[in-house]
């Protein structure tokens, strides 16, 4: 089953030109996401994994854009911002 | 590279100074908005209430509540607890003079608060001078109030020649009272014009502070200090001027600059009474000013990448322009050193 995300609590999101901004409380700290226009803030509040958001939302992406992508969630995950469920 | 993605403008600021009132009880010496008598277009509850709700639909993160005194206001918890239904993140700076049990225990229910007491020195002697006499006796009994209440609250020092001294027992009693020491640098605006020289900390003071600062990581400054930072310290957070780029301030009229140290008519913006705060956000040209800085005389600096010239406010104060590099950069101050001993 594919991993999905939810923001820990203190953690507030928007959107930017490229991509998220995180707020964490704690701190306070900010953390950058250059996803661009692949997620919105709302990826965080419903049950979605990467997977189901970017075919929902036709959005192409290569492969090598999908693991970094990846990869930055699991490192915002690792850093307390956002977490697994 | 996060650096890199601020410096272009976000879409609103992370977070907003805002001087809630002019008004104080206090007349330290060193006051950035030369604060004492409230103005009488100053704010009521409920341009309080419009300018939060404006903050919090562009999802401003924080703000930074400061003046003035804000406890000095009848109706600043109700303005506090309305931010946080809002789902606003507060930073309040006090001068402690109005905390007693009372607030003390309604400050602990608070989740979305980070509160900053002043102080200005270890002892009476030092911090008296500056904040006023009597000042010592009644901080350290807010202080004793807040720790006694399980309020957590930071310490907050404005590092001048005459506390420079007392650093260590500073962080010290920051320690027993189960605070944070935050040191904050002082900017020769609003009274602190006229103390400048009794004030500024010396070429010396600054370098012996900047290796203090290394080693002492749990002692925070905010980003204010980034002329200055060693790089170990750097990699902890964002280093440059946060001013029009991540942050700007509302005074207590509404007027919006670029930071609490720059309320001059040259760099006012507008009136959020009168303009929309995200217009002025967007297509202000003073903030965008801010955000194109190229400070052509720091440009073969190794450090300019991070720095980026230092805080324009204290160059504005220095030299009268904006263009200039920070006059306390460490690099600079080395560099002169340098020139005058060849």
């Amino acid at each position: 089953m594919e991993t999905c995300y939810k923001l820990a609590p203190g953690v507030q999101v928007r959107k930017e030109d490229f991509g998220l901004l995180f707020y964490k409380m704690k701190g306070p700290r900010l953390f950058f996401l250059p996803s661009k226009n692949l997620l919105e803030e709302g990826f965080f509040q419903k049950k979605n994994s990467l997977k189901d958001i970017l075919s929902r939302g036709r959005k192409q992406i290569s492969e090598n854009n999908y693991t970094i992508l990846h990869k930055a969630l699991q490192q915002l995950t690792e850093k307390g911002v956002i977490l697994e469920y | 590279m996060s650096t890199k993605l601020a410096r272009k403008g976000l879409r609103a600021p992370v977070n907003v100074t805002w001087e809630m009132t002019f008004k104080c009880n206090l007349k330290c010496v060193h006051c950035l908005s030369d604060s004492g008598t409230p103005n009488k277009e100053e704010f009521d509850r409920d341009d309080c209430f419009r300018l939060i709700d404006q903050l919090t639909d562009l999802k401003v993160f924080q703000v930074n509540i400061g003046g003035g005194e804000p406890f000095i206001r009848d109706d600043f918890m109700d303005i506090l607890s309305y931010a946080h239904k809002k789902g606003l993140v507060t930073c309040v700076s006090t001068n402690g003079t109005f905390i007693d049990t009372d607030i003390a225990q309604r400050l602990a229910r608070l989740k979305m608060l980070y509160l900053q007491v002043s102080l200005d020195g270890v002892n009476a002697e030092v911090n008296d001078r500056i904040r006023g006499k009597g000042t010592y006796k009644r901080i350290l009994e807010a202080i004793s109030c807040l720790a006694s209440n399980k309020v957590p609250f930071s310490i907050n020092t404005v590092l001048t020649r005459l506390n420079y001294p007392q650093l260590d027992p500073l962080r010290d009693l920051a320690k027993e009272y189960g605070a944070e020491l935050r040191v904050s640098r002082f900017r020769p605006s609003g009274r602190g014009k006229d103390n400048r020289n009794e004030l500024a900390p010396d070429k010396d003071q600054l370098e012996a502070f900047a290796e203090w600062l290394g080693q002492h990581d749990l002692v925070r400054t905010g980003d204010s200090f980034f002329c200055l930072t060693s790089e170990k310290r750097r990699r902890n957070g964002l280093d440059m001027c946060g001013a029009a780029k991540m942050t700007c301030c509302i005074s207590p009229t509404g007027d919006v600059y670029p930071c609490a140290f720059l309320q001059e008519e040259p760099f006012k913006v507008g009136n959020v009474r009168s303009m929309n705060f995200k217009e002025m956000w967007d297509n202000s040209i003073v903030f965008n000013q801010l955000r194109n800085l190229n400070i052509e005389i720091c440009q073969t600096c190794s450090r300019y990448e991070s720095c980026r010239g230092g805080c324009p406010a204290m160059a504005y104060h220095t030299y009268n322009d904006i263009d200039m590099p920070d006059p306390e950069c460490l690099e600079n101050l080395r560099k002169a050193d340098l020139k005058k001993a060849i």
